[in-house]
């Protein structure tokens, strides 16, 4: 149905208030009597359709701009024109449908709401017998009270609008390292005044080669494209984004959060997986021997198992690919190391080399998270092998990326860029992976450099494959779309399997092969890489402190100050940890026991997802340089890092709406601490209000005690968190407050049941309650693991007063897993010996029935129907889980509370970024910087 | 118009050596000073907080900036150490692995100016991170175009591998300017770093954007001038036994930029290994010969170049008079040379004193030193 011919009694069989049919009634007679039938609504914008036009209704208060025509374009490539095929817009109660239909191909956009944003499904159908070259775009002209002040192209840095017109055309940014990739585009772009902006773009990880982006001060039109060549009788899916944003805070940022909460599942990762969550151990369970316990304390969860292959391209290493000619001479000596062992690849034979690669993956694999090098996330290919097997991968066709490195991921060969989708290359590439997979009980694959940015325009762009797009050279897909097809693959070849990936790309954990240290760099790879990683977990593959280069005069220092410069970089490490969500690896950890320290409370704000946007007001005597927001409508996490020598204080204000995507919700803040907190907040309208104390150089966080809905304009509450491992209880009083009607919402915490209650009477979150003054709310967590407490552990006699080991392991002789995950205590004990901390390094396994549970025995149970750590009646210890990986976690999480009774500080020792000279000049050998305990 | 030039070095030159020279400091970022020297025929610039770069030399008489002063930047974090910076510029020494963003941060020992010259002395706990003590003494003498730099490296701990490297940065015009090199024939290697082979003896005259041009010294300094005509050049030249030991181990180049006209001058010392305690004195000059074009030689503080059968002397400082002895294979000739001043040049016309002036030209300047003329080589693309 065109909507200008509709008929007006339509609107009569949508259910409107009387108020509403008013309005509406008015606003037709405001716009040529032209009528509004449905529309989609946001919390921030609206679609609406008038007469055949489309237009943005903004529904932010205040903000620069209050409509926006929205305009489809489509331009061929071919013919170099724009198709005027008249556009049919069809109104449904939530929806509003685009047709354009030309002779030979129907171009169908379905707007709805996503979140905060309008999210366009296009269907493209090419009815012809040729090839289409397309470039369909959007046009948003906006009534801006004023030109906005700020363009956004959808790299990490914003321009100024002036009197030129702005522009990005493709998706390819500035070059990434020596490899040639280049930096990819957020797929959005926006225009921003200074309380609000547009923004127009796709769904990110889009199959999308280009795109492109385009803002015209004279006509104030943001404009927004992408291109794909369409086969005949292809029918091509995309998508489009479009939204309104409050630039208060952020205004890329902003957009990207609007993405992040409209798209949550392209940024989603299983929680559950063993290896992701935690650091990675940087070569170090890889090239060296793995040690368990420093792997458990350093929590290393999965290590980037760099080039176990021969030659790139053959990652199976087949045996009639193995002799061939190294181009270059033996002189260059990269060895390949497993767990300690040099492997000279020169020499090696195929078998002893497969033979020893099986063995170490097969025992470590698995444990340690060997993330399978893949050859570069497939986009690297010896030269002769390529030459010979895959020509019809070979991509050395884009003028601006390099395509052959003489010293790349082996460094005994030449290696040429391949593309691995759709050609005989990726076909063998996938099939080697899973073979691999299989045969050294691969957890995941490492994706080096897995960037986009180089355009592919081999043969294999003839099939019907994902971003096609064209260009003056013809058509071509970007490398970026084969590299995500591969990290897809990954995902099917078994359950939990692990992308690791060092790129903008899809993944499962992402690297960031940067240092924080180095100031420049990270400047010109953030924000955008962070955007790009989301709330996925991410780690940093850096240098470490990289101290000799940063104080090129260190040998003019004193201990004292050494001492001093230390700490600042260890707190300098540590805030840009929280603020960018990223874990350190352990050359950072040496000798600064606070970066460890740091590990649950980076790991859990990790978890509930970085903020691209965080909506929060200082009062200027607050020195906040650093600082992030997690999580989204009532799991909300803030850091505060106060860099100054002084402690700083003021008032923090949460713009709740923001949070929460304008639900009502307004949240109630504590300061996370270990054992509790308690802190007094007001809500005044749409903020939250709190004082914050912020020590020098300390991290400060704060977390929800809990939502509350249709809150009145003014709300004193005061919250408190009491804590311990078996049981977390946070209470928010109503200390003044008009009596209203609301309903309140509590966090999920991981590993923990939740019982709300509102006066000591358990209610169902989000049910409607009558709340006033002096109600209490009650959230209570119980552990599903712990049944005791810290102080039961940390009591527990796991040693006497001589440090001798006099607890002792029991287990069911039958019971294989358990006699399996006893052998942990083992490695347990054999590092405290090994520290100083225990005298033997063994503890005796029992299974004398009548020792089960008795006092000073810790009882391993692989069989129960649930996990459980709890106390006998005796004075021992159970360890219950279903089954050895439950039980192998349960004992896990035991250790790190053991910890806290048998604490470790690893001292300073030489690691990258910190040399042996100048410990030795400063006299920190086997020395450490105080443990600070800051969350306690 | 040299004649006027000739005229502006007499006058500067002779008003300084009348009166005193002069050595002003001024702040220029937190934490760190900047010097200024001037003798009346050169003003120059140092800052000792970075490695003691030498930039902004100033020829007063020509009014020309020979080195753009360097733009020094400092950023003081609340947690990053302090970080500084500045475009590549100036005249500094480095050590090979030593990141060319870092510095050696000196403090001022003394700084002294008087009727014989300015002199700032310097010092550092380190060489960069090279366990070193480092005296640097930095000199503008007197009614001079050259400056002097004397280092005293002394070892607090063993050193191993310690490769001392000049890196200078000047500008003597627009464009990129062109790097001369006194190369020795057929030595393909030094330090680790690959050379331009050429198979005679020569000075490389290098303007080639996109060449690498690593040579083995055939004497101890390389010079630039400008590549379009214009005159003046100047010169770094290694001082003392230190000389030799360039020529037989170390190597010089000119790196350059692939877009801007950036053209280094740099000079890498063979390896050293120290001893505890070990001091090793090392001296080098930048000379400053205005009123020639190319150069051939360098005896003492004078230049010497050739143009056809004209043999050109200039000199960095007021020579006395004395004799220039010319000798080639068949023969010798006396001539004698007034004394010079900066900026001043002695020709000589080869016709009125050699046979056939086709033949090798050595000679011997007066103060008994010795040199040879070279030819030019152009480096093979």
């Amino acid at each position: 149905m065109e909507a200008g011919s509709a008929p007006l009694e339509k609107l009569e069989g949508i259910k409107m208030s009387k108020s509403l049919r008013t309005k509406v009634f008015a606003l037709c007679a405001g716009i040529l009597l032209l009528p509004v039938y449905g529309a989609v609504t946001t919390p921030s914008v609206k679609l609406q359709a008038v007469g055949n036009k489309m237009e943005l209704v903004s529904q932010l208060p205040g903000g620069d701009w209050q409509k926006a025509e929205l305009k489809m374009e489509l331009f061929d490539g071919k013919s170099g024109k724009f198709l005027s095929d008249r556009a049919q817009i069809t109104d449904m109660p939530d929806k509003v449908i685009v047709q354009i239909s030309g002779k030979d191909y129907t171009y169908v956009t379905e707007f709805s709401a996503r979140n905060e944003l309008i999210y366009g499904k296009a269907v493209f159908t090419n009815n012809s017998k040729e090839e289409k070259w397309i470039e369909p775009g959007l046009r948003a002209k906006a009534d801006f009270s004023k030109t906005p002040e700020i363009f956004w192209d959808g790299f990490g840095k914003t321009r100024k609008i002036g009197k030129t017109p702005l522009e990005r055309k493709s998706i390819k940014g500035v070059t990434l390292e020596h490899i040639g990739s280049k930096e990819l585009p957020f797929p959005a772009a926006g225009a921003f005044g200074k309380k609000s902006g547009i923004h127009l773009g796709h769904v990110i990880f889009d199959p999308v080669s280009y795109s492109a982006a385009f803002y015209d001060p004279g006509t104030n039109e943001l404009r927004f494209t992408q291109r794909y060549a369409v086969h005949p009788g292809e029918t091509l899916n995309f998508t489009w984004v479009a939204g309104n944003v409050s630039s208060l805070y952020e205004n890329a940022g902003a957009v990207v959060q609007q993405h992040y909460d409209a798209f949550p599942e392209k940024w989603a990762v299983d929680q559950e997986n063993p290896f992701i969550w935690t650091n990675h151990a940087h070569y170090s369970n890889w090239k060296m021997c793995p040690d368990p316990e420093l792997t458990r304390r350093l929590k290393m969860g999965c290590d980037w198992a760099y080039t176990p292959y021969k030659r790139a391209g053959d990652i199976l290493c087949r045996e009639e690919l193995w002799d061939y000619k190294m181009r270059n001479p033996p002189v260059i000596k990269k060895w390949l190391r497993f767990s300690g062992q040099r492997v000279p690849m020169y020499e090696i034979s195929r078998d002893d080399f497969l033979e020893m690669r099986r063995k170490e993956y097969r025992k470590y694999a698995q444990r340690y998270g060997l993330m399978f090098y893949a050859n570069c996330a497939g986009t690297w290919c010896e030269l002769d092998l390529a030459k010979k097997y895959y020509p019809d991968a070979i991509s050395d066709q884009d003028p601006i990326a390099n395509h052959l490195l003489k010293k790349w991921s082996t460094w005994h060969d030449w290696e040429i860029r391949v593309f691995s989708m759709g050609t005989s290359f990726g076909e063998t590439f996938k099939s080697d992976m899973k073979t691999l997979t299989e045969e050294l009980d691969l957890p995941g694959f490492a994706f080096d450099c897995a960037n986009g940015g180089v355009s592919y325009y081999g043969p294999a762009v003839k099939k019907k494959l994902p971003g096609r797009a064209w260009d003056e050279k013809g058509v071509f897909i970007d490398q970026s779309i084969a590299v995500n097809d591969l990290v897809d693959f990954i995902h099917t070849i078994r359950p939990g399997m692990v992308a690791f990936c060092n790129g903008q790309i899809k993944g499962d954990l992402l690297m960031f092969e940067r240092d924080f240290v180095r100031v420049d760099e990270l400047a010109k790879m953030m924000p955008l890489y962070k955007w790009y990683i989301g709330g996925r977990p991410s780690v940093v593959h850096g240098g470490g402190y990289r101290f000799q280069e940063l104080i090129a005069n260190w040998r003019n220092l004193s201990q004292d100050e050494f001492k001093e410069v230390m700490t600042k970089l260890s707190v300098y490490e540590i805030f840009n940890q929280f603020k960018y969500g990223m874990a350190l690896t352990f050359p950072i950890h040496f000798g600064v026991p606070d970066t460890v320290y740091i590990f649950p409370e980076l790991f859990e704000l990790r978890r509930a997802g970085w903020r691209a946007n965080m909506p929060v007001k200082l009062e200027k005597s607050l020195y906040a340089p650093y600082k992030a927001a997690y999580g989204r409508n009532e799991n909300i996490f803030l850091f505060f890092g106060n860099s100054g020598t002084e402690k700083s204080t003021g008032q923090v204000s949460v713009d709740n709406d923001q949070f929460t995507s304008y639900s009502g919700d307004r949240l109630v803040f504590v300061k996370k601490m270990r054992r509790g907190n308690t802190l007094a907040n007001r809500i005044r309208g749409k903020f939250t209000n709190f004082r914050a104390i912020l020590p020098s150089r300390v991290p400060v966080l704060y977390e929800t005690a809990c939502a509350i809905n249709n809150a009145p304009e003014k709300m004193d509450l005061l919250a408190r968190s009491s804590k311990d491992i078996d049981r977390e209880i946070y209470t928010v009083e109503i200390k003044k407050s008009p009596e209203f009607t609301g309903s309140l919402k509590i966090r999920a915490i991981r590993g923990f049941d939740a019982v709300l209650k509102l006066n000591g009477k358990e209610i169902r979150p989000g049910s409607a309650q009558k709340l006033k003054a002096g109600d209490i709310i009650t959230a209570e967590y119980k552990s599903r693991l712990f049944a005791l407490k810290q102080k039961d552990i940390t009591n527990f006699p796991f040693v006497d007063g001589k440090k001798n080991v006099s607890c002792k392991v029991w287990f069911d002789p039958m019971d294989k897993a358990a006699a399996k995950v006893a052998e942990r205590f083992n490695e347990y004990f054999k590092f405290l010996k090994d520290k100083k901390l225990a005298r033997q390094s063994k503890v005796a396994f029992v299974s004398d029935p009548a020792l089960r549970g008795a006092a000073g025995v810790i009882t391993l149970d692989s069989r129960a129907a649930k996990e459980n750590i709890s106390l006998t009646p005796a004075g021992g210890m159970l360890v219950a889980a279903n089954g050895e990986k439950a039980l192998d976690n349960a004992v896990d999480k035991l250790f790190d509370r053991m910890d806290v009774r048998f604490p470790y500080i690893f001292p300073f020792k030489s690691v990258p970024g910190m040399q042996q000279d100048v410990l030795k000049f400063f006299k920190m050998e086997n020395k450490h910087l105080p443990l600070r305990k800051f969350f306690d | 118009m040299k004649k006027i030039t000739t005229l502006l070095f007499a006058l500067c030159g002779g008003a300084v050596l009348a009166a005193e020279c002069t050595l002003t400091g001024a702040n220029i970022a937190p934490g760190s000073d900047e010097y200024t020297f001037c003798n009346g025929i050169f003003s120059i610039k140092c800052i000792p907080d970075a490695s003691g770069v030498i930039s902004g030399i100033y020829s007063i008489p020509e009014k020309r900036q020979l080195m753009d002063p360097v733009q020094y930047r400092v950023i003081v974090d609340d947690l990053l150490p302090r970080r500084s910076g500045m475009a590549p510029n100036g005249t500094r020494e480095l050590a090979r692995r030593v990141k060319v963003e870092n510095f050696t941060n000196y403090r001022v020992k003394s700084a002294v100016a008087d009727s014989k010259g300015a002199m700032l002395e310097l010092y550092s706990r380190a060489f960069y991170s090279r366990d070193i003590a480092t005296t640097k003494k930095i000199t503008l003498p007197a009614g001079a175009s050259k400056i002097t730099v004397a280092l005293e490296m002394r070892a607090h701990s063993t050193v191993e591998n310690f490769s001392f490297w000049i890196n200078s940065i000047a500008n003597m015009d627009e464009g990129l300017d062109t790097a001369l090199m006194p190369l020795q024939k057929n030595v393909a290697k030094r330090c680790n770093s690959g050379l331009y082979v050429s198979d005679k003896d020569g000075i490389c005259v290098d303007n080639v954007r996109n060449l690498a041009v690593n040579c083995a010294p055939l004497k101890p300094w390389m010079a630039r001038v400008s590549s379009r005509g214009r005159s003046g050049v100047m010169a770094v030249v290694v001082r003392g036994k230190d000389a030799a030991e360039l020529i037989n181990g170390g190597f010089i180049f000119g790196w350059k930029h692939s877009i801007r006209d950036l053209h280094t001058n740099e000079i890498i010392m063979p390896e050293k290994n120290m001893k505890k305690g070990e001091v090793w004195n090392f001296e080098y000059e930048m000379l400053y010969f205005a009123g020639l074009k190319s150069l051939r030689s360098i005896a003492g503080d004078f230049g010497i170049d050739r143009q056809g059968d004209t043999l050109l002397i200039a000199s960095a400082t007021t020579s006395v008079p004395g004799t220039v002895k010319l000798k080639w294979a068949t023969g010798s000739a006396g001539v004698k040379i007034p004394g010079l001043i900066p900026g001043e040049v002695f020709k000589i016309d080869l016709k009125k004193v050699m046979p056939d002036t086709s033949a090798e030209l050595t000679g011997i300047m007066p103060g008994n030193i010795a040199f040879d003329l070279p030819e030019l080589i152009s480096p093979r693309k």
